[in-house]
């Protein structure tokens, strides 16, 4: 059975707002980390997880050495340059709001590609700016 | 004249060329051999001379043409006098080929471009496929290697639409995996991957990922047929009025698996695991037999509020999230004629369904199960609604089959009037295999489907 990760009875101790989820622990048969942090264990291949964070240079995974990172969406995350990573997207976007949805626009191919002196434009969405359901 | 309808063109993206000719119209009268689909160019021309009279006729003196270059496109890339374009040549008399349509000033010499050959790419060449294309045009493409920018702006017709198929090793072979199918794959570029900005395209076996943006974007009145859409830092599927999505798949998207303007179709499709909505749409949704599962926002968004919804036989299952419903209508009331039926609403991390009005549409035979907060908010119940464990059999290995509880659980069973018939419908996305038989329809090769 596939049962929502969070739901409006069951949160991580840090779950701030939906966009700021709070901490998993890794588990091979749930691929989708948007807006959380996840702890991997050292060694452990990733294949299709979507790690997607709603603001740059998230430090979204969290491990004690190196892991493989193949074909995953890590949109918005720091990368350790000790991790393997291969297909995945590593866009650097800010979200912002629209009438009835949400949506990206681009900033960078990397964080590493991240000016220092990039700031949010008007209406963007952060961690900080969503209010807890 | 212009460029045919009736073109076939080639794009072999590693190992064709930008300025190849990359195309050949098999309805042509007496057509010669189709050097199209082959990697290298047929002919490369440095001494092309337009006719002293006639303007549409060239003539090369190092390599004359011949019967067997008719129907072939001749890329045009430069040459004073010469106008720079993909031409197709209509017909050969002695050494004089005629093209398509003036090439430039009468007289002019030296003209340089390519006959045959496939061509590299929608964006490439001096004179762009995407540029040249024509209502009624099909394009091949092939499975190799691909990092492009596409953006077609030419509109299709509805009786002519532009085809795009994607295949493996050889034209038709309807490639349904992500290895198999000519994969668009951006490395986290800027921008959609493929954009269709234009109306009446069907776009088959084509695969886009890791776009900074949409992995395709903005068609409208098109068919996308046995697509993939993944990890693209934007939506899945950017689609505009009228277009529907017949067998994608379509996940691990930061924006929604699928984003539809008014009055897109959702059928047969898997979306799943996407950072937005499932489905988003703007009105007007139909959405048939899906499985939507493990978004990480509402399993389908509206507000369905314009007109008629239609959505049946849905898996709509652990999308997740705090405030994330299976079904999210809250912006606006359901149409008091939406049609809503044979839904398996599970396991999602608020509502199964949210609205805002109890009394609008008209839901019904729908499994609401293990939502975590109610089953519906504001939102109508059906008289033969179900709370039963639809017993997937493997949900986590993407197997949603279901066990016993909700089979021929659904609607239509009995038919009015004097109809004798019986229906057995399961619930959900996924119907049952009867003892002895074998699976259900395959994708429809080759053929449109009449939808």
């Amino acid at each position: 059975m596939i049962e929502a990760k969070v739901t409006a009875a069951r949160r991580p101790l840090d779950y701030r707002n939906e966009k700021d989820r709070g901490t998993l622990q890794y588990d091979p048969a749930w691929r989708n980390y948007s807006f959380h942090r996840v702890e991997i264990p050292a060694g452990t291949v990733v294949r299709g997880g979507n790690f997607s964070q709603v603001d740059p240079n998230n430090t979204a995974i969290i491990t004690d050495g190196p892991i493989t990172l193949i074909d995953c969406n890590l949109v918005n995350c720091a990368i350790d340059k000790a991790w393997t990573v291969e297909g995945c997207n590593t866009a650097q976007v800010w979200f912002t709001k629209q009438v009835d949805s949400e949506e990206t626009s681009f900033i960078a191919a990397s964080a590493d590609e991240i000016k220092g002196d990039e700031r949010p434009p008007l209406g963007v969405i952060t961690k900080d700016s969503e209010a807890a359901p | 004249m212009a460029l045919p309808a009736t073109l076939v063109w080639e794009i072999r993206p590693t190992n064709g060329t930008a300025n190849a000719g990359g195309g050949f119209d098999p309805a042509v009268a007496s057509p010669g051999t189709d050097y199209s689909q082959q990697d290298a160019v047929q002919v490369a021309y440095t001494d092309l001379v337009i006719d002293a009279v006639t303007n549409t006729d060239v003539t090369s003196a190092a390599t004359p043409f011949t019967s067997a270059h008719v129907g072939n496109n001749i890329a045009v890339t430069g040459g004073t006098g010469f106008t720079t374009g993909i031409y197709n040549i209509r017909s050969v008399t002695g050494v004089i080929a005629r093209l398509d349509r003036a090439v430039g000033t009468t007289s002019s010499t030296g003209g340089t471009g390519n006959l045959g050959g496939a061509r590299s790419g929608f964006s490439a060449g001096t004179t762009t496929l995407q540029a040249s294309l024509v209502a009624g045009n099909t394009v091949w493409v092939k499975n190799e290697a691909w990092n492009e920018a596409v953006s077609c702006t030419v509109n299709g017709a509805a009786a002519t639409p532009i085809v795009v198929e994607g295949y493996n090793a050889s034209r038709g072979d309807a490639p349904l995996t992500g290895a198999t199918m000519p994969t668009n794959d951006r490395a986290t570029v800027a921008g959609n991957a493929c954009s269709f900005n234009a109306t009446n395209y069907i776009i088959k076996y084509i695969r886009s990922r890791r776009a900074g943006s949409n992995g395709f974007g903005n068609m409208q009145n098109g068919l996308y047929y046995f697509c993939i859409s993944d990890t693209n830092a934007s939506n899945g599927f950017q689609l505009n009025a009228g277009t529907t999505l017949v067998g994608c798949e379509s996940y691990g998207n930061t924006g929604a698996g699928v984003s539809q303007n008014q009055a897109a179709r959702c059928v047969g499709c898997y979306v799943h695991d996407n950072t937005g909505a499932g489905i988003s749409n703007g009105g007007l949704p139909v959405a048939l037999f899906n499985i939507i599962e493990a978004n990480a926002s509402h399993g389908m968004q509206g507000p369905f509020d314009i007109s008629t919804a239609t959505i049946i036989g849905n898996t709509i299952n652990g999308n997740t999230g705090a405030s994330t419903d299976g079904i999210n209508s809250t912006a606006a009331a359901m149409s008091p004629v939406a049609l809503m039926l044979n839904n398996i609403i599970a396991n999602n991390g608020r509502y199964g369904a949210n609205g805002n009005s109890a009394a609008s549409g008209a839901p019904d035979y729908t499994d609401y199960y293990a939502n975590a907060t109610a089953a519906r908010n504001a939102f109508a119940a059906g008289a033969h609604d179900l709370a039963l464990d639809p017993q997937f059999t493997n949900a986590a290995a993407g197997d949603f089959s279901i066990g016993t509880n909700l089979k021929a659980a659904g609607w239509p069973g009995a038919f009015p009037g004097g109809a004798t018939s019986t229906g057995y419908m399961d619930l959900g996305a996924v119907q049952r295999q009867e003892a002895g038989s074998g699976g259900g329809g395959g994708p429809l090769i080759g053929g449109r489907l009449a939808l």
